[in-house]
């Protein structure tokens, strides 16, 4: 058991929330846009008539293709085959970007259109594009503007939900050579009219799925800005990029999913375009490149298969009071808040998630917003437990003290004798910090004095309740006596 | 019917008088109560912070302490305890069978509610309360429209929640509370900020790891706030 006290490459929760939190701007942009996303989304699921049947069909349909998930994989691939479709599918980063990068040197092109895709991120497919001298443009609105400020989307389906739209006028203004304006409306017609060249120029453009039909062999795109149908139709080339999980069984189930994804992600009674992407025009070509790294070994995990069910529309990121305030990059992993801790040990290491873990109240919201059902918090759990057990993980200080105090609060608080014992010093050790700090002081608990402690009651409720029933009997029993 | 009264560990070491509040609210309705001396904690904490092992003393002790008392109901006034003994109890020792023990353990609001005792309380009062609906109570024990009904049924009062966008955690989260004290901190903070905003200054909620949180907090800001769980409340109402 190696004891280490600090370990660079564990995610710093705490200074990352210390320093989301001192960033004003940040945490009122985060606020609003989260309470927005939640209240639409709650809007759009009351009165809908469909929503909660959905959710039932979804995920069941989810379910059945997750238990299948290899054979669908590779009648998908026939599938694709039989429509003109050349399908590369690959379980490491390393060899999608690298197949993705010779596709368009092949193909003579120094820059790519882009349209939203998590998975390019998940394999950090623009860093290896720009080492091989290509740029990817990224032509959705909120991408485009984290891509102008050289930063990481903060959000599932809101990549920068992080920035206000005075914070958007800045950097348009200062990167694009544009008239500052505040006006959304002026704001993406800047953004559009810039990218519209791009798209008339491109030889390749590239795009996620957000869902993959097996049974005939197509993929649907969802969005609102019309980006992916020019990415897909414009350039010669289109290339879909996305995970196994994202192939369903059959059409049938597409519109159940549709459902869910847009009134969950955006508050949507349905998403403004969705393309159904099937064989190639005459003249053209269009690829696939599908990932597994490590879905087939979460597909086959009895407990955390449930994760794979995931349509990625954001909402228990929008939901959760860890990720109001840390915001999505606070997490240092592709994909923020909860269903982000339930991925990120699986995809870069229990050892780094250490406190990424612990970062959760359990309070559950996020299992009851999740469109698909997933019992977030418990899984989020399961990998605490994970971590306790397994010997192998390499643990720093700070883990085993929380071990020690664990198993002292058991020693003690499951004795009934040292558990009385300890009343008294508990009580003194706060009489002494409320005479050196004037308050109740609990290290770690007492932050810059934002906090105080409600201080321990001057008798238990047991000792209080048992002592007064003793006396009551005695009395009792003095009054026989004294008859 | 004979209830048994299990004392969460927040309620025993500090407001054990909301513990007081249940007895007397038991008293008002006649209910035939008992409490089992060698009781302990429940043993979420170690569950939560991921060493179940550390939970099992406590759920042994739980399950043998209670397997010789002949109680109908072992009434838990917490989400988060009840919650624990009911859905993973089971899980802490597969082999058993522990329905017997599940079925009779009830959350102290189902309790109140589903028996309709709340409504011998005649209950008064004037003027408005916020109700904070504890995340467990809510998202693990699915109770939210039994304390609102009970809550409800109060002559004279008016009864305000967050709406479910406005409606978060206040913050605590056991373990978490200490590890990420400031983001624990701030959850707690915007939660009393909308409680400020809105002119309110009596606070009901449906569980004492919140009340001990929110009141924390309130303390260091100085905010004059009255916290009530909501035994404290019924019982006031009562008189
Ligand atoms: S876990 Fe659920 S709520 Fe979160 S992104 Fe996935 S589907 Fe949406």
């Amino acid at each position: 058991m190696a004891l280490f006290l600090k370990d660079k490459n564990i995610i710093n929760i705490n200074k990352n929330a210390k320093k989301a939190l001192a960033d004003k701007t940040l945490q009122a942009n985060l606020k609003k846009a989260t309470a927005e996303a939640v209240f639409k989304r709650n809007q759009a699921a009351a009165v809908s008539e469909t929503f909660e049947s959905s959710r039932d069909i979804a995920i069941a349909a989810r379910e059945a293709s997750i238990s299948m998930l290899r054979k669908l994989s590779d009648e998908f691939v026939e599938n694709c085959v039989k429509n003109n479709i050349k399908c590369f599918v690959f379980d490491d980063y390393e060899s999608a970007n690298a197949k993705i990068t010779d596709l368009i040197k092949e193909r003579g092109a120094d820059f790519i259109v882009k349209s939203k895709s998590m998975l390019t991120e998940e394999i950090e497919l623009n860093r290896h594009l720009k080492l091989n001298g290509i740029e990817a443009i990224e032509t959705d609105l909120g991408e485009f503007i984290v891509s102008l400020a050289g930063e990481k989307p903060s959000h599932l389906t809101a990549p920068a939900l992080h920035k206000s739209r005075r914070e958007v006028a800045r950097l348009f203004s200062e990167k694009l050579d544009m008239p500052y304006s505040e006006d959304p409306a002026q704001l993406s017609y800047f953004a559009r009219r810039y990218l519209r060249d791009k798209f008339m120029s491109a030889r390749v453009g590239l795009t996620g799925a957000n869902f993959a039909v097996s049974d005939s062999g197509l993929i649907a795109v969802i969005e609102n800005e019309a980006n992916a149908r020019l990415a897909i139709n414009l350039p010669q080339t289109h290339i879909a990029v996305f995970g196994v999980e994202k192939i369903i069984r059959n059409l049938n189930d597409l519109p159940h999913f549709l459902n869910l994804l847009s009134k969950s992600a955006t508050g949507q009674l349905l998403n403004a375009y969705t393309s159904i992407i099937g064989p190639p025009a005459e003249g053209k070509e269009r690829f696939f490149i599908i990932v597994t790294k490590r879905r087939f070994e979460i597909a086959a995990d009895p407990v955390f298969k449930e994760a794979l069910r995931c349509i990625r529309c954001g909402a228990c990121q929008n939901i959760c009071p860890v990720f109001q305030r840390l915001s999505g990059h606070g997490y240092e992993f592709c994909y923020g808040g909860p269903i982000g801790t339930v991925l990120a040990p699986f995809f870069i290491g229990y050892q780094k998630c250490a406190e990424l873990i612990d970062a959760s109240t359990l309070c559950g919201f996020c299992k009851s917003i999740c469109p698909m059902k997933i019992n977030l918090p418990a899984l989020i759990l399961q990998h605490r437990f994970h971590y306790g057990a397994d010997k192998k993980i390499k643990k720093p200080l700070f883990k085993h003290l929380k071990k020690l105090f664990s198993y002292l609060h058991s020693l003690i608080m499951s004795n009934n004798v040292l558990s009385r014992v300890i009343q008294p010093f508990a009580r003194l050790y706060f009489k002494i910090t409320a005479a050196v700090f004037g308050r109740n002081y609990i290290p770690r608990w007492s932050v810059f004095s934002k906090r105080d402690f409600i201080g321990m009651a001057p008798k238990t409720f047991m000792e209080s309740y048992f002592t007064k029933n003793k006396k009551k009997s005695r009395e009792k029993e003095g009054d026989k006596n004294g008859n | 019917m004979k209830v048994s009264l299990f004392v969460p560990c927040i309620m025993n070491h500090l407001m054990p008088e909301s513990a007081y509040s249940i007895l007397n609210i038991f008293k008002k309705c006649n209910i035939d109560f008992s409490i089992e001396k060698d009781q302990l904690c429940c043993g979420q904490p170690g569950y939560n912070m991921g060493y179940c092992e550390h939970s099992i003393p406590f759920a042994r002790k739980f399950i043998d302490l209670y397997s010789k008392n002949e109680c109908d109901y072992i009434v838990v006034p917490s989400g988060s305890c009840a919650a624990m003994i009911k859905h993973n109890y089971p899980k802490l020792f597969p082999g058993e069978n522990l329905e017997w023990l599940t079925a009779k353990v009830v959350e102290f609001n189902s309790f109140m509610h589903d028996n309709k005792f709340y409504l011998k309380l005649d209950m008064k009062y004037k003027g408005a309360i916020f109700y904070h609906k504890s995340c467990h109570l809510l998202n693990e024990m699915n109770i939210d429209r039994e304390p609102k009904e009970m809550l409800g049924s109060i002559k004279g009062l008016r009864l305000i929640e967050a709406l479910t966008h406005q409606n978060t955690c206040c913050g605590f989260g056991g373990a978490f509370s200490a590890s990420f004290g400031e983001l624990s901190t701030e959850v707690g903070i915007a939660k009393l900020e909308f409680i400020m905003e809105n002119k309110l200054k009596d606070i009901v909620a449906g569980d004492s790891g919140c009340i001990m949180h929110l009141k924390s907090v309130a303390m260091a800001r100085g905010y004059k706030l009255n916290f009530y769980y909501i035994a404290d409340f019924l019982d006031l109402c009562s008189n």
